[in-house]
């Protein structure tokens, strides 16, 4: 060992001389950039070139490191190792340290809540953030705008978490700098300033927000042949086309059905997805009140081409195929006499005696009553619906007109075919894309993704590195809608302002569009402040406000439209029109073609909440499906072409095929067949991956919502599909109790002949005290609609797990709450093809004799003194026992580890602080959200008062626009729930069971024409 | 059994025939265990088996309290399945055993000597299977304890109104006094292969588990009280047992599961499989061993007659399911009659009404009751008839209750075969070592038959007896 030491140091006293002469010299030859590390490099020593080479330079051999050396290395090496796990310790951002200074109002382990916007399509919905500790929590309506939230944008705040979201800026696919891109696309905008940014195309969403118009003004101002594309897949050209066939301008229209009596609905959903749907929900549900045996009721008669809610709730509904719509409207402007429409008839199906009725019914109702088509229909129906409306006298009254919200309205096709054709003239320089993914939703005849690459630079921006990302030469992440400063009009023109409701975006690099597109078009400067911080919307925002809002104290101003979450006084005013129809509405044709229609999914919308898991596996409202779209067809023409569920069938359209999996629909028009889009996604996240086929392919722009012609073929193979339902008829059991407003006066309880009444009990009758509170729920079937909004909300606030295609497969959905959709007989007589719909909300009934409680041999589950059923995870060993044992079948099972986020740390953050998250092998059920009655009781108590009657709100109540479902306190006699339950309709469901659930229900009434006989 | 012979004087066929002396017996009972190459190579065989399907039951096992319940086809509504089908079918298997052993024992029915052993060896295997699954097919099976009464600083007690509280009791109880029972019946024998071993190992551990029997009188008098007392204490729980297991079910108000007559059908559909089991590994084991002059078909033939008039009472049972439901008027029973006619599981019903209660009235002739074959094939479908009940009572019940929104169907997946399959192969292993290590019948109540018959032939003495020149054997 000495020896080899001393060798060693033998060689390197050899090695190591060199004489500064030969630098010298060296250096002297030296010509052009020569670059030195050190003198031993110039003098090119034998130990300067062992040092390079040597992986481990300055060392001594390894004969020379001794054990003390080896273990002082192996110690320092651990020691570095376990430095690294110390981040916190050497960088900055990962302090956790508590308040210093609390934040104003903030008291940890309580709420706080902000109002903030949701846009879709262009139109915002003022909605109020949960936030808890900084964490947004929950999404439910704003109470100062209206009530209630639908689930698309109750859950979509899970996108803010999806852990699938784009987090960096790309660059082809490699991961940049947003510096890297300004710098490149500020350098081409310069370029093109030259001709005004001639060659400049920005295609965002369709935006009502007066800040982002304005910005966009202005930039167009700086570049003024610069293009601005507003595009959506769900466009509602048709309706602004309409307004100027009618009116010769652009007009929206906005419909208050609070003092309509009838209401026609030419296959509009205005209960569910049409702009404005939760408040017209509310005014027309809110026109159904029945109280004891006395009802006053409007009436709703639908035209239908694809089922919807609006059909399922209506009173009359007939399935119309979406090409005879045009001569059914024109048949009916016929009869009431609208100037300037001619032709059109009666398409099968449809009873003239019937249409007469309503005719005279319309007719008897001059300005109570509103026609609605839905934004589906052609240019000419919606011209057509305009003439009706204006006959009726419904102008001004139930039908308002106002200048449109949403900025380039109407166009939308039409431009982005324009911008098609301008790529493939290589006019396009630079094409900046916000949002909207037009590569997988452009219609099929743009190719859009061919015209892209005549663009030399292109960026998108988006939530997810998804289709139109992989073709652009820039990826931008986008900031979600709750990280950003915003605001967005409503479809009667408020304004709803939006703010951020978290400090930093979750990922450091996602910006919001407003802000890149300050940045691009503004001369810096321009916005006072941090503008060029990633968040400048809030200048874009401020700097907009201040300048249009007539307030002379701005800053107050400011102050209190935020904490609303709405700027007063801004909803638009009327606008004045001129009828000038001159249409002709084709005739009623052969019904047979085939003939194909697109509609947004119900869930999944054109596709963008594709990576959102609770929209997937949220039933379709009608169908119960979840994780696909599906070809539906009639059964009639299931029959005919010999199709069952789930049969792969492939459609053919004009050249172009798609195949999908059949679904039978009741109440679908006969030779129609229905897709929805927003499915097939290829590249968006995991969660997207797999679930159903991609319509759009089959989507030209010529037809974009019908079309005809289509050609269905069996494949021969089958395709499995989740249905969280697999039976939709009530078998004649008494479950849903409905009966029509001439039945409500003789028997007010819509119970059947044949009730199974209570059965007699050796056991005593009431066991909870008549003091305290006893909570008690109500659910009133006349004003479900269906919607489905509950079941988000009590998925959101409980932590309730996703489950995946495969386990809903299974049978084993988690959902606490579970709307059941039932067919049964119209007007009294069976009718597969066009059915009634009955919707039932069920989760646990919180029975006084619940029969779950006695089988369960670890009392996990047990009873509260003030009659909650209630549920103890930590005690629950998970025999199932009492899932077997609850007749509504309202338990659910972790079968597996469904709440297992190892891989998704995010969605962790989203979990509601104040409900347990469920590990496998435990049961869960509803529990009257016990979270928030704690709450209120905690407020009470230190108030020393009583809780009072609706300060608990439950979470489906809460998300619910029509107040279908109501809690409380049923040993209050004043209290809401108590007067319910005193209602004629009040029933039990299964109720000869003798389990006594608190939840009960009242029936549902429906008022059909007298006149019309089925 | 006296009556018997009136009718069927032509069949009166003794319970013990050959040669035979106490000394024959030793050998040709004992010999099984004691030289270990008389074995058949068929023996080989079952151990493969077992040896094969064993590890799958303990992968399945490992894999399941890995992942959870959901690796199995149980979903909502049908949340229990294939676990408590197999459970079930389990218990039901062991009932012949505590029957023979403690009941017919009490009637003196001098025929279960030769078979007693047997049984009860397979009532303690398939209650080690049964078992297994109501304790894995919990969630959580790692606080399972939480089911038992004991101390503990929460205060909590089990919920003594469960049946599966009541399950874990009356099926730790059988299991405790099953094996107690089989193995103080054990103790005599085990003292024989003591003294008749020639290796010393065997010696050594005859020896011990004989714990120091002498074969002295007071032994015997002992042995005698210890044996009836427990026949007395397993008498209620041949009963009972099943009848609990029923209670898990008719406690329930799931139509289909309400059942006040389900206590006294499970006992004797329980006793029907049970001896369905029995006879399924008698008749072959019997002819292998050479014991056709110990197992005679004079036993064969009984047992065949149990299984008659048991899978008639089942029968009885399916008839008055059926009775009910219409004379109930309640739609949901109803309904439940006409899924189980016409539902998506209709074939499995009608499977089981062939299996239980067409094919056993084969039986009914002697003749057929006699020839081992048609017995054989009628215990297999009594076997697969068993399973089919508790599949037609757990999941046809409960896919379709009361509310027709929640409905839905059950399919069992891959690790239900596996763990069933894998139960199966350790029962086979265990059975298969038993009659390699243990006596399978049980020689000295043998001695004791011979000496009975001796006395009084009459009784169904068929042998011939051997003095002792001849003793030695064979």
């Amino acid at each position: 060992m000495l020896l080899d030491k001393e060798q060693d140091n033998m060689k390197t006293k050899n090695r190591g001389e060199f004489s500064l002469n030969t630098i010298r010299e060296k250096l002297a030859d030296a010509r052009g950039k020569t670059y030195w590390r050190s003198l031993n490099e110039i003098a090119e020593t034998e130990e300067f070139s062992a040092w390079l080479e040597d992986e481990f330079p300055n060392r001594s051999t390894l004969k020379q490191v001794d054990r003390r050396d080896f273990l002082r290395f192996m110690g320092a090496s651990i020691l570095m190792a376990s430095l690294g796990g110390c981040r916190s310790v050497f960088m900055e951002d990962q302090n956790f340290v508590p308040y210093v200074k609390n934040p104003e109002n903030m008291v940890p382990g309580n709420p706080l809540y902000y109002a903030t916007n949701h846009s879709l399509s262009g139109y915002a919905s003022s909605v109020l953030v949960r936030s808890d500790m900084g964490r947004p929590m929950k999404i439910d309506g704003n109470p100062a705008v209206g009530r209630g939230c639908n689930s698309i944008t109750q859950a979509s705040i899970l996108d803010m978490y999806d852990p699938d979201r784009s987090k960096q800026v790309l660059e082809k696919g490699v991961v940049s700098t947003w510096d890297a891109f300004f710098k490149e696309f500020r350098k081409a905008l310069e370029n093109s300033k030259s001709t005004g940014g001639s060659g400049v195309r920005v295609v965002t969403e369709f935006t009502g927000s007066p800040s982002f118009i304005a910005l966009m003004n202005k930039a167009k101002e700086l570049y003024p042949n610069m293009e601005w594309i507003s595009y959506e897949p769900v466009s509602r050209d048709n309706v602004f086309q309409g307004a100027m066939l009618a009116y010769g301008k652009k007009v929206e229209t906005t419909y208050h059905l609070k003092n309509a009596k009838t209401v026609v609905s030419f296959d509009a959903d205005f209960l569910e997805s049409m702009p404005g749907a939760l408040k017209m929900s509310a005014d027309f549900m809110g026109s159904r009140k029945v109280e004891g045996n006395k009802a006053d009721f409007n009436r709703l008669y639908s035209f239908e081409s694809a089922p919807s809610l609006t059909g399922a709730n209506a009173d009359h509904k007939w399935p119309v195929k979406a090409s005879e719509m045009e001569s059914l409207i024109g048949y009916i402007a016929g009869l009431l006499g609208v100037p300037g429409v001619s032709g059109g008839s009666l398409p099968d199906g449809v009873s003239s005696k019937a249409v007469d009725a309503m005719a005279k019914e319309l007719l008897a109702n001059k300005g109570k009553c509103a026609i609605i088509p839905s934004d589906f229909l052609s240019a000419k129906c919606h011209a057509v619906v305009h003439g009706l409306n204006q006959v009726l006298g419904n102008a001004g009254s139930t039908v308002v007109y106002t200048d449109p919200v949403v900025a380039g309205c109407g166009e939308s096709n039409n431009k982005m075919h324009q911008l098609v054709q301008e790529m493939n003239a290589k006019k396009v320089d630079v094409l900046l894309m916000f949002g909207n993914n037009p590569v997988f939703n452009a219609p099929a005849d743009f190719a859009f993704k061919d015209a892209l690459k005549n663009v030399p630079l292109k960026a998108y921006w988006g939530l997810h590195e998804d289709e139109t990302s992989k073709v652009s030469d820039w990826h931008l992440p986008a900031a979600h809608f709750l990280e950003v400063w915003s605001d967005g009009r409503d479809v009667d023109g408020s304004v709803y302002l939006g703010q951020p409701l978290i400090s930093a975006p979750l990922y450091s690099s996602c910006r919001s569009k407003d802000s890149i597109l300050a940045r691009l078009f503004l001369p810096s400067g321009t916005l006072k402040g941090k503008s060029e911080e990633p968040f400048a919307s809030e200048e874009v925002l401020k700097n907009y406000w201040e300048k249009s809002s007539s307030s002379n104290n701005f800053e107050s101003f400011w102050k209190r439209s935020l904490e609303k979450g709405l700027v007063g006084g801004t909803s638009l005013p009327s606008t004045s029109v001129n009828l000038n129809l001159d249409v002709h509405c084709k005739e009623s044709g052969s019904n047979n073609d085939l003939e194909l229609m697109f509609r947004p999914d119900p869930t999944v919308y054109d596709g963008r909440y594709a990576n959102n898991g609770w929209l997937q596996e949220l039933p379709k409202p009608l169908t119960k499906l979840t994780w696909d779209n599906t070809v539906q067809v009639s059964p009639k023409l299931a029959e005919k072409l010999n199709l069952n569920a789930e049969d792969v069938v492939a459609l053919t359209l004009s050249g172009r095929k798609v195949e999908g999996a059949v679904w039978i629909v009741p109440g679908m028009p006969d030779n129609s067949v229905l897709v929805h889009l927003g499915y097939g996604r290829v590249r968006c996240g995991q969660v997207s991956r797999d679930a159903g086929f991609d319509a759009y392919q089959l989507r030209s722009s010529d037809a974009l919502w019908n079309a005809t012609g289509v050609k269905i073929e069996k494949v021969g193979k089958k395709y499995d599909l989740a249905s969280t339902q697999m039976h939709q008829s009530m078998e004649g059991r008494d479950l849903v109790r409905s009966g029509t407003v001439a039945e409500l006066e003789k028997n007010p309880t819509f119970s059947p002949e044949h009730v199974h009444h209570k059965h007699m009990s050796m056991y005593p009758e009431d066991v909870f005290p008549d003091k305290g509170y006893q909570w008690a729920m109500v659910v009133d079937l006349n004003q479900c609609t269906g919607c489905g909004s509950c079941v988000t909300a009590c998925q959101v606030e409980n932590n309730i797990a996703v489950i995946g295609k495969d386990q809903t497969r299974r049978g084993r959905h988690m959902h606490w709450l579970r709307i059941d959709t039932y067919f049964g007989p119209r007007d009294g007589k069976g009718d597969l093809d066009n059915p009634s719909v009955h919707f039932q909300p069920i989760a646990c009934m919180h029975c006084e004799k619940a029969p779950c409680e006695p089988v369960c041999p670890v009392a996990a589950t047990n009873h509260s003194h003030e009659g909650l059923n209630q549920m103890v995870y930590n005690r629950c060993i998970g025999t199932r026992y009492c899932s077997n044992n609850c007749p509504y079948k309202v338990r659910k099972f972790n079968y597996l580890n469904f709440n297992d986020n190892w891989d998704f740390p995010t969605k962790n953050l989203l979990n509601n602080p104040r409900v347990t998250v469920r590990g496998r092998g435990v049961m869960e059920k509803c529990s009257y959200c016990v979270q928030r009655i704690n709450a209120a009781r905690i407020v009470a108590k230190r108030e020393n008062r009583e809780i009072k009657d609706g300060e608990v709100v439950v979470a489906c109540q809460e998300a619910c626009s029509t107040d279908a479902i109501t809690f409380g306190n049923k040993n209050d006699a004043n209290s809401a729930v108590s007067k319910m339950r005193k209602e004629p309709r009040n029933y039990l469901l299964l109720e000869e069971l003798n389990a006594v659930p608190r939840t009960t229900y009242l029936g549902k009434v429906r008022n059909p024409n007298p006149e019309i006989e089925a | 059994m006296a009556t018997d012979t009136k009718f069927e004087p032509k069949y009166n066929e003794p319970i013990l025939t050959g040669d035979q002396s106490h000394g024959i017996m030793t050998d040709r009972i004992g010999s099984i265990v004691m030289s270990q190459d008389k074995h058949p190579n068929i023996w080989w065989a079952f151990i493969a088996f077992g040896v094969t399907f064993t590890p799958v039951l303990i992968f399945s096992i490992a894999y399941l309290v890995y992942k959870g319940i959901g690796i199995w086809g149980n979903n909502q509504p049908v949340a229990w399945a294939c676990d408590i089908i197999n459970f079930v079918w389990w218990i039901g298997i062991g009932h012949a055993g505590t029957l023979i052993s403690a009941i017919l024992l009490l009637f003196r029915q001098q025929w279960r000597n030769s078979i007693n052993r047997f049984a009860e060896a397979m009532t303690i295997f398939a209650v080690m299977c049964a078992g297994l699954y109501p304790l894995l097919h919990t969630g959580r099976p790692w606080v399972d304890y939480w089911i038992m009464p004991y101390p503990n600083i929460l205060g909590m007690w089990p919920q003594f109104r469960s049946p599966l509280v009541w399950d874990v009791f009356a099926i730790s109880t059988y299991f405790t006094v099953s094996l107690l029972f089989w193995y103080i019946g054990l103790v005599p024998d085990f003292a024989t292969l003591r003294d008749h071993s020639k290796s010393k190992v065997a010696k050594k551990i005859y020896g011990v588990v004989a714990m120091g029997w002498r074969g002295s009188a007071r032994h015997w008098h002992r042995y005698e009280a210890a044996y009836l007392i427990l026949a007395g204490l397993s008498t209620p729980l041949v009963l009972s047992v099943h009848s609990i297991v029923s209670l898990d079910f008719a406690v329930s108000i799931l139509p289909g599961w309400n059942v006040t007559v389900f206590p006294p059908y499970f006992v004797a559909g329980a006793v029907f499989a049970g001896f369905a089991m029995v006879l399924l590994f008698m008749i072959p084991i019997r002819k292998w061993y050479n014991l056709e002059d110990y197992v005679t078909i004079r036993h064969i033939d009984w047992m065949a007659k149990i299984m008659l008039t048991t899978g008639l009472i089942v029968f009885y049972g399916y008839i008055l399911e059926m009775f009910y439901c219409w004379y109930s008027g309640n739609i949901y029973e109803i309904y439940l009659c006409i899924n189980r006619l016409s539902g998506p599981y209709a074939p499995a019903y009608f499977a089981l009404i062939f299996c239980n209660g067409i094919a056993p009235q084969i039986l009914w002739s002697p003749k057929m009751r006699r020839n081992l074959p048609v017995v054989f094939t009628v215990c297999i479908i009594v076997s697969i008839g068993m399973w089919l009940e508790r599949f037609v009572i757990i999941p046809v019940s409960l896919h379709r209750d009361f509310l027709p929104s929640s409905w839905g169907m059950y399919y069992p997946t891959f690790w239900d075969y596996a763990m069933f399959l894998g139960t199966m192969g350790f029962f086979t292993l265990m059975m298969f070592l038993f009659v390699r290590f243990l006596p399978m019948l049980n020689l000295f109540e043998m001695k004791d038959l011979l000496y009975k018959l001796n006395a009084d032939p009459s009784k169904g003495a068929g042998h011939n007896m051997v003095t002792s020149e001849k003793e030695g054997g064979k």
